[in-house]
C-alpha cells in the first residue's frame, strides 16, 4: 500500500481517534494451553497504551446513541492501513466479552447467526447439536380451499443460511428498541452487549482488511477470537479466515501440527479452516498460492513440521523454476530423507483370516521418511529410466535428482544466453543485457555469469559516456547500476581495475550533483508568512529522476516477482538501486504537508567531514564521527542520519527495521566569525561496519531539513520542513 | 541571525548565486558580540593548552597542489592573541603494489591513515587504487605530519574484490613521511603466511556457501584474508581457505577468533565463532564449522516499558544475541551467535526476528542490550536475559528504571543566567571493553539538553563517567566543559555553573608558499588534562576524559584570518 494510502488511513484513525494504537495483551485472558499459542512468556501480558484502549471504549459508548450508517460510518474508521494498530486490535478482539452471553447469543440469532454449542458433543439433550440457530418462523398459514378452484400449495420460505448472514451490516442495521425477538431482554444491558459486539466484529474486519494487505500477523487474533466466550465468534471468525485465503496457510498449517502447544480442539478447527478452503491436501495449497513467496513460505512449513502428507507435493517442487521456492523446496525434502530421524511407526503382528495372526510385526503405517524414501526411488526411475543404485543412500539420489533438474535449468538458460550473445555481436548491448538479466533472475549463481559481465560493461561504460555528455543523473545512476553487475559477475575480469575506477568518479560525481541550493533548484518564494508550515522536497530533480526510477523499479519488481530471485541476484538488485536512478540518491520522503512556503529559506551543503563519497573502513571496529558543513539563511536546521542496511541507496523505509535504521540526530552549532555557515554535528562517534550491513557495503543518508522535523527534537523519522536535501550521502564499504 | 538592512539581503541574494564569494554582511558582529569592542576580550590563555585543525576548502591550492586536511599539535598566541598557521606541505606517495611471486597487481586498495592529533576526531583517511597501466603502480598526496616520527602513517593495503580479497592478507605498513616517497609494497608470498583451511556445514550436513571467513586478533583488526565459503555441490561445498599473517599480530598474542558470518540479508544465519591458537609462519591448519540446528527465525514483540506506571518507551534501540548450539557446535567446539536487532515504535513495541526455542524444549535466553532514547527519563539496559520460547508472539515486557537527572545552573561570567546554551553528554572512552563484545552491544545516545531561561537544566543520564560540553548561543560566551562527572543511579545536583570569562583568538591561515588560505574551516581543540587527581580524575578508578574538546570553529576570509572565541580558563562551580 502506498504510503499517502497509509497517511490517509492513518489520518482517518486519527479522526476518531483511534490511531493510537497500544501493545498487546491478548495472551492474558486465554487459558495457560491456549496462552502457549500467543506468548513465549506465559502469563506476562504486553504494555496497554491506555489512550488507545479509552479511544475504543468511547467509540463503544458512541455506538447505542448512533443510527445505522452512523455506526457503519464510525466503525469503518477502524479500518486502517497503519500496521500499528494491529496489536491494540488484536488485544481488544481476543479479550473476552464482558456482557452476559444470554444477550449476545440472543442478538446474534436476531440477525440469524448461529453460535457453536459449548457442551457439543455432550448436551444438551440426547442428540446434541454443534450450533444453536434461532428457530425459524411456522410457515404462513395455507389459504382455506376454494371449491372449484386447486387447492392452493404451502409457500414455502427456505430456511436462513446462518453463514450467509453479514454480522456487521446485519449488527449495525440491527433496531433492538423495535425487533420483537429482543423484547424480553431490550434495556441498557443488551444495548452495552450490541456495542460490544458491534466492536468485536469490525475489529475482526478490521484486521482482515490488514491481513489481506500481507500482515500475517493479524492472522492468529483471529484464530484466537474464534476461542473467547464460548467460541460465540467461531463462525465470523472462519469466514474472516477463509475470506483471507492461502496466506492463511503457514498460521494455520502450524498450529495444526504443534501438537505441545496448541490444544486438540483448536488443532481440530485449523484443520478444518483449511479443509473448508480446500488447501489441506498440500498439493492444492502449493498450486492456489499467489506467489512464490507463499509457496515458499509454505513448503518451509511443510519441512519444519515434516508433515508426511506434502512428501510428493515437495519433491515436485525440488526443479521449479523459482529460486525461492526451489530452494525451500529442496531444503524441505532435504530434511525429509536426511534430516532428524522420524520416531518409529508402532508394530504389531496383523490378524489374519480364520484368527490367526501372522508370524512377524508389521509397522502400523509408514513414517514420512519411509514415505519419502519409496516417492525418491519412484521418481528416480521415471527420471532416469533405471533403479536406484542399491547403495546409494536417499541423500545422494536426491543431490543426483537436484543436479538433473539444474542440468535442465542450465539447457534453458543456454538458449537464452545464445540469443543475448547473438544481440550483443550485432551491436544491441541493451537486448543483450535484457536477455541476460532473464538469466540471472532464474538463476543467480549461474555458471557462465562471467561470460556476461562484458556486456554489462560495455553498455554502463557507453551510458556513462553519455551521462558525461548530458549530465544526465538518471542515466549516470543507470550506468552506475550496469557497471557494478558487471563487477559482481565477474570480479577478476581483465577490465575490473578501469571498472573500480570509472565507478568511483562516478559515484563521486553522483554525490556532488545533486545539491539542493543549486540555484536553479530552488522554488520561488513566497508571500506566505515566514512561520508558515511547509513541506517541499528541495531539489527539482526527484519529480522526474523519482517517475524514471519508479518506473524502472516496478518493472523490476514485477520481473523479479515472476521469477523469484534471490541471494545473488538480490546483490544484483542491490546494485541496481543506481542503475535506477538513485546513485543521486533521491529520498522520498514522506510529506505530512504538501508545500506552500519555504519561507525564503536557503540550504546549501559545503562539506562534510569524512567527505561524502566513500569511506572505506580497514577494521569492523573503525569509529567515525559525522560531520556536514552547511550554508542556511535560517538557524532553524536539524539534521538526521540513517543508516541504510540492504544496501540499494537510499529508499529510505524507516517502517522497516531491516533496511533503514535511524541512528542520530544532529542540531545546529554556527561557525565562528562567518554568517549564515554553521555544522552539523552528529556527536556519537560509532563504527558503521558494525552496524550489519548486507554485504560489504552499507549507505549512511543524511536528511537535512530547514524548518526542522515533522515529528520534533525527539522524533526518529524523516517527514521534514522546509527545504530538505537528501542529496548528499556516505557509502561505507567494509573490511 | 536576523538581518533587516535591504542591503545585506541583496548581497546575500547575490550569494547565493555566486556561493564562493562569501561576504561578510554583519556577520561577525553577531557571533562575536560579545568581544565588539576593540580590546575589550583578552588573548586566550597561557594556561590552557590548544590545538587546531584545518580543514581547506576543496578548491583551496597552493598553486597547482591541492590543499588537505591537517591538524598542528600546538597554538601559540601572542600577547594580541593572535596565531598564524602555515599549512605544511603535502608529499607525493608513489610505488607500486605486487603480489608475494612479484606480480604487479592492479585494483588494489590503499587506505593511508593518519590518527588526528585531537583525540576523538576522525583520522585522515586517504584512498587510492592501483592501476591498470602502468600495472600496480600508485600514487597517493597526503599531508605531512606535525611531528612524522611520532605521528607515522598507516598504509593499509587490501582489496575490494572479494576475490583478490581470499588470496592475501592485508598489508600493513607504517610510514614516516617528510618527503616524496616511493614504495615499493609487495604482498607476503604463501611460505610466509599460515593457512587455514576447513568447511562451513549447514544444519543437514551439507556445504553452506557464501559465507566470509575472517581471523580477527583480540584488538578487532583483520589478520587474514577475507574467504568466501565455495558454491557447488559434494564435498567442496562450503570450503574455505584462508591466509593469516602471524606478523600482523602483536607481540603475546595467544588466540585469534575466526569469524564466520553472512553477507546477505535473504538468509538469516547466526555467527560462527572459534577461538585458533595464534599460528606459526607456514604451518597449515584446520577448522570446520558447523551451522547449529535451530528453527526459522519468527518475528516477537518485545515491549519496553518504564518504570513508572503507564510510560512506553518509543525509539529505543534493541540488540538480541542468543548462543546458539547443538551437538555437532559442542563437538567441533565453536560458538555460534544469532543477533537481531530492532527499534521501538510509537507504542513501545520492538519487532524482533527471533530464533524460536525448539518446539518441546526449554526456552532460549537471549542477552538484550537496549538503548534508551536520549530524551527518555528511563535508563539504558547493558545486558539483560531475555527468555523467548517456542511460538511466535509477545514477550514479556522489558521494564527500563528510572535515570538519574543531573541538574545544574548556568550562569555566564557576570553571574547572570545563562539561557539557550546546549548542553551535552558524552560518554568517556573506554577502552577496556573486548573487541567481540562491542560488537553485540549499542552505542547510547548522546543525550542534550537546552538551559531555559533561569539557566537552569535537567539532563537525564544513564550511570556512567560523562564529560558535559557547554555551547552557549553563538557569540554571547565561548563553549566550555566540566569534564568528568560522574553519574550513579541518584539524581546529581551541580550547582551553579560559572562559564569562564571569554577570549578572542585570531588565526591566520596561510598556505605552505605563505599565501593566505580562505575559505578553510578552522576547528580548534583544547586538549584535555590528564594530570591524575586521586578521588576525582586520570586515576584507575576515577577515568577521566582523553578526548581533545572542539571550542571553536570559524571560517578564514579573504586574508586567510579566522575569529573566534575561546574560554579563558575552567568552568567554576559555585
Amino acid at each position: 500500500m502506498p504510503s499517502l494510502h497509509r497517511r490517509w488511513a492513518c489520518a482517518l484513525a486519527l479522526v476518531l481517534g483511534l490511531a493510537q494504537p497500544r501493545a498487546s495483551a491478548s495472551a492474558s485472558s486465554l487459558p495457560p494451553q491456549r496462552t502457549a499459542v500467543v506468548a513465549s512468556v506465559p502469563g506476562v501480558s504486553a504494555a496497554v497504551d491506555p489512550a488507545g484502549q479509552l479511544r475504543l471504549d468511547e467509540l463503544v459508548a458512541r455506538l447505542p446513541a448512533a443510527s445505522a450508517a452512523e455506526r457503519l460510518r464510525l466503525l469503518a474508521g477502524l479500518r486502517s492501513d497503519d500496521t500499528r494498530v494491529l496489536p491494540l486490535y488484536a488485544e481488544r478482539v481476543t479479550r473476552p466479552l464482558t456482557s452476559r452471553p444470554v444477550l449476545t447469543q440472543r442478538l446474534l440469532h436476531a440477525i440469524w447467526a448461529q453460535v457453536p454449542n459449548p457442551d457439543y458433543p455432550r448436551g444438551p439433550g440426547k442428540d446434541p447439536p454443534m450450533w444453536f440457530v434461532r428457530p425459524e418462523p411456522p410457515p404462513p398459514p395455507v389459504p382455506p380451499a376454494v371449491p372449484g378452484m386447486p387447492r392452493p400449495k404451502r409457500v414455502k420460505i427456505p430456511p436462513h443460511d446462518p453463514e450467509a448472514v453479514d454480522w456487521l451490516t446485519a449488527l449495525a442495521t440491527l433496531r433492538i428498541d423495535e425487533d420483537p425477538f429482543l423484547a424480553e431482554l431490550r434495556g441498557p444491558a443488551l444495548q452495552a452487549a450490541h456495542a460490544e459486539l458491534l466492536l468485536r466484529v469490525a475489529l475482526l474486519a478490521a484486521l482482515s482488511h490488514l491481513g489481506r494487505d500481507g500482515q500475517r500477523e493479524a492472522i492468529l487474533p483471529i484464530f484466537q477470537a474464534a476461542f473467547i466466550s464460548d467460541g460465540l465468534l467461531r463462525d465470523q471468525c472462519g469466514k474472516t479466515l477463509r475470506g483471507l485465503g492461502s496466506p492463511v496457510i503457514p498460521t494455520l498449517y502450524r498450529l495444526y501440527r504443534d501438537r505441545e502447544h496448541v490444544s486438540f480442539k483448536m488443532r481440530r478447527y485449523a484443520a478444518y479452516q483449511l479443509d473448508r478452503m480446500d488447501r489441506m491436501l498440500p498439493r492444492k495449497a502449493l498450486s492456489t498460492a499467489p506467489d512464490d513467496r507463499l509457496r515458499a513460505e509454505i513448503l518451509h512449513v511443510y519441512g519444519e513440521v515434516l508433515a508426511t502428507e506434502a512428501v510428493e507435493a515437495v519433491l515436485e517442487l525440488v526443479g521449479t523454476g523459482s529460486h525461492r521456492v526451489r530452494r525451500e523446496a529442496r531444503w524441505a525434502w532435504l530434511r525429509f530423507v536426511d534430516g532428524p530421524a522420524p520416531p518409529p511407526a508402532p508394530k504389531r503382528k496383523r490378524k489374519l483370516p480364520g484368527g490367526k495372526e501372522e508370524a512377524e510385526e508389521k509397522d502400523d503405517y509408514l513414517t514420512y521418511r519411509d514415505l519419502a524414501i519409496l516417492t525418491l526411488h519412484r521418481v528416480y526411475r521415471t527420471l532416469f529410466a533405471r533403479p536406484p543404485a542399491p547403495a546409494a543412500t536417499p541423500r545422494q539420489l536426491s543431490d543426483e535428482i537436484f543436479s538433473h533438474y539444474d542440468r535442465q535449468r542450465a539447457q534453458k538458460f543456454q538458449q537464452i544466453l545464445i540469443a543475448g550473445q547473438s544481440l550483443e555481436r550485432s551491436g544491441d548491448l541493451a537486448g543483450a543485457v535484457s536477455q541476460y538479466l532473464t538469466i540471472l533472475a532464474g538463476e543467480p549463481e549461474y555458471e557462465q555469469r562471467a561470460a556476461l559481465a562484458p556486456a554489462f560493461a560495455q553498455h554502463g561504460q557507453a551510458l556513462a559516456g553519455q551521462a558525461e555528455r548530458t549530465g544526465d543523473q538518471a542515466i549516470l545512476g543507470r550506468a552506475l547500476g550496469y557497471l557494478r553487475v558487471s563487477l559482481l559477475l565477474s570480479p577478476a575480469q581483465p577490465e575490473s581495475t578501469t571498472l573500480r575506477a570509472l565507478i568511483q568518479r562516478l559515484d563521486d560525481r553522483a554525490g556532488q550533483t545533486l545539491r539542493v541550493s543549486d540555484p536553479s533548484a530552488r522554488l520561488p518564494g513566497s508571500a506566505l508568512p515566514a512561520r508558515a508550515p511547509s513541506v517541499r522536497r528541495g531539489s527539482p530533480l526527484p519529480y522526474w529522476v523519482l517517475c524514471a526510477a519508479g518506473m524502472v523499479c516496478g518493472l523490476l519488481a514485477l520481473f523479479m516477482r515472476r521469477r523469484a530471485v534471490p541471494p545473488a541476484v538480490s546483490l544484483v538488485a542491490l546494485s541496481l538501486g543506481p542503475l535506477l536512478g538513485l546513485s543521486a540518491c533521491l529520498v522520498p520522503i514522506p510529506l505530512t504537508t504538501e508545500g506552500q512556503s519555504d519561507a525564503n529559506a536557503e540550504l546549501l551543503v559545503l562539506s562534510a567531514q569524512p567527505a561524502f563519497g566513500t569511506v572505506r573502513a580497514t577494521d569492523i571496529l573503525d569509529p567515525f564521527r559525522f560531520q556536514i558543513d552547511i550554508q542556511s539563511s535560517t538557524s532553524n536546521v536539524a539534521s538526521r542520519l540513517y543508516a541504510q542496511m540492504s544496501g540499494d541507496c537510499c529508499d529510505l523505509q524507516v517502517e522497516d527495521f531491516n533496511v533503514t535504521r535511524f541512528q542520530q540526530h544532529a542540531d545546529l552549532s554556527p561557525i565562528g566569525t562567518t554568517a549564515d555557515r554553521y555544522t552539523l554535528d552528529f556527536r556519537q562517534t560509532f563504527p558503521p561496519c558494525s552496524l550489519g550491513f548486507s554485504g560489504k557495503i552499507g549507505y549512511l543518508v543524511p536528511v537535512i531539513a530547514v524548518g526542522g522535523f515533522a515529528d520534533g527534537r525527539s522524533g526518529f523519522r524523516p517527514d521534514a520542513v522546509g527545504l530538505v536535501d537528501r542529496g548528499h550521502y556516505w557509502t561505507i564499504v567494509c573490511p | 541571525m536576523s538581518r533587516s538592512s535591504l542591503g545585506c539581503a541583496l548581497v546575500r541574494q547575490a550569494r547565493w548565486l555566486a556561493v564562493s564569494s562569501l561576504l561578510a554582511c554583519g556577520g561577525e558582529l553577531d557571533v562575536l558580540q560579545v568581544c565588539r569592542e576593540v580590546g575589550s576580550c583578552p588573548p586566550p590563555s597561557t594556561q590552557l593548552t590548544f590545538a587546531a585543525q584545518v580543514l581547506p576548502s576543496s578548491k583551496s591550492t597552493d598553486g597547482q597542489t591541492a590543499l588537505l586536511p591537517q591538524d598542528h599539535a600546538r597554538l601559540i598566541f601572542d600577547t594580541q592573541g593572535n596565531n598564524q598557521l602555515v599549512l605544511r606541505n603535502t608529499v607525493l606517495l608513489t610505488g607500486s603494489v605486487s603480489d608475494g611471486s612479484g606480480q604487479k597487481l592492479a585494483g588494489a586498495r590503499l587506505v593511508a591513515r593518519l590518527e588526528s592529533m585531537a583525540v576523538g576526531q576522525n583520522p585522515y583517511l586517504l584512498t587510492s587504487l592501483t592501476a591498470e597501466k602502468p600495472r600496480g603502480a600508485f600514487a597517493l598526496r597526503l599531508p605531512v605530519s606535525q611531528e612524522p616520527s611520532t605521528q607515522p602513517y598507516r598504509l593499509w593495503v587490501g582489496f575490494d574484490d572479494a576475490y583478490q580479497a581470499s588470496l592475501a592478507p592485508p598489508l600493513l605498513r607504517t610510514l614516516v613521511l617528510t618527503a616524496d616517497s616511493e614504495q615499493i609494497l609487495s604482498l607476503k608470498p604463501l611460505a610466509e603466511l599460515a593457512t587455514v583451511q576447513g568447511r562451513v556445514l549447514g544444519a543437514l550436513g551439507e556445504g553452506v556457501s557464501g559465507l566470509t571467513v575472517q581471523a580477527i586478533d583480540p584488538e578487532g583488526q583483520i589478520v587474514s584474508s577475507t574467504a568466501l565459503t565455495t558454491s557447488g555441490t559434494g564435498t567442496g561445498a562450503g570450503s574455505y581457505q584462508i591466509y593469516i599473517d602471524p606478523v600482523l599480530l602483536r607481540a603475546g598474542t595467544a588466540t585469534l577468533r575466526l569469524v564466520v558470518r553472512s553477507t546477505s540479508t535473504d538468509q538469516v544465519l547466526p555467527t560462527l565463532e572459534a577461538d585458533l591458537v595464534a599460528p606459526a609462519i607456514g604451518s597449515t591448519s584446520r577448522l570446520d564449522f558447523a551451522i547449529p540446528s535451530y528453527r526459522k527465525p519468527a518475528q516477537f514483540t518485545l515491549p519496553l516499558r518504564g518504570v513508572a506506571a503507564g510510560s512506553l518507551i518509543a525509539g529505543a534501540r534493541v540488540r538480541a544475541v542468543v548462543a546458539l548450539s547443538d551437538a555437532t557446535t559442542m563437538k567441533l567446539g565453536h560458538r555460534a551467535y544469532y543477533v537481531a536487532s530492532g527499534d521501538s515504535d510509537g507504542q513501545g513495541l520492538v519487532k524482533l526476528s527471533l530464533v524460536p526455542a525448539p518446539m518441546g524444549g526449554s526456552n532460549l535466553i537471549y542477552q538484550i542490550s537496549i538503548a534508551s532514547p536520549a530524551r527518555s527519563s528511563f535508563a539504558s539496559i547493558s545486558q539483560q536475559d531475555l527468555p523467548v520460547g517456542a511460538t511466535e508472539g509477545l514477550l514479556g515486557a522489558v521494564t527500563l528504571p528510572r535515570r538519574a537527572e543531573v541538574r545544574g545552573q548556568l550562569l555566564n561570567t557576570d553571574g547572570q543566567p545563562m539561557a539557550g546554551a546546549q548542553i551535552i553528554a558524552s560518554r568517556l572512552r573506554t577502552d577496556d571493553l573486548p573487541s567481540q563484545a562491542v560488537q553485540f552491544l549499542l552505542p547510547p545516545d548522546v543525550p542534550q539538553v537546552v538551559t531555559g531561561d533561569s539557566g537552569h537544566f535537567v539532563l537525564p543520564l544513564d550511570a556512567g563517567d560523562f564529560d558535559l560540553d557547554i555551547v552557549p548561543i553563538s557569540g554571547a560566551q565561548a563553549r566550555t566543559s566540566l569534564d568528568n562527572v560522574r553519574v550513579g543511579i541518584q539524581d546529581r545536583d551541580l550547582g551553579q555553573l560559572v562559564l569562564p570569562a571569554v577570549t578572542l583568538g585570531q588565526t591566520i591561515v596561510l598556505g605552505p608558499s605563505g599565501q593566505p588560505v580562505r575559505d578553510a574551516k578552522v576547528r580548534i581543540f583544547q586538549l584535555p588534562n590528564l594530570t591524575e587527581r586521586p578521588g576525582l580524575a586520570c586515576s584507575a578508578a576515577w577515568p577521566c576524559s582523553r578526548t581533545a574538546k572542539l571550542r571553536a570553529e570559524a571560517i578564514t576570509d579573504a586574508n586567510g584570518l579566522a575569529r573566534y572565541l575561546l574560554p579563558g580558563g575552567s568552568l567554576q562551580e559555585r
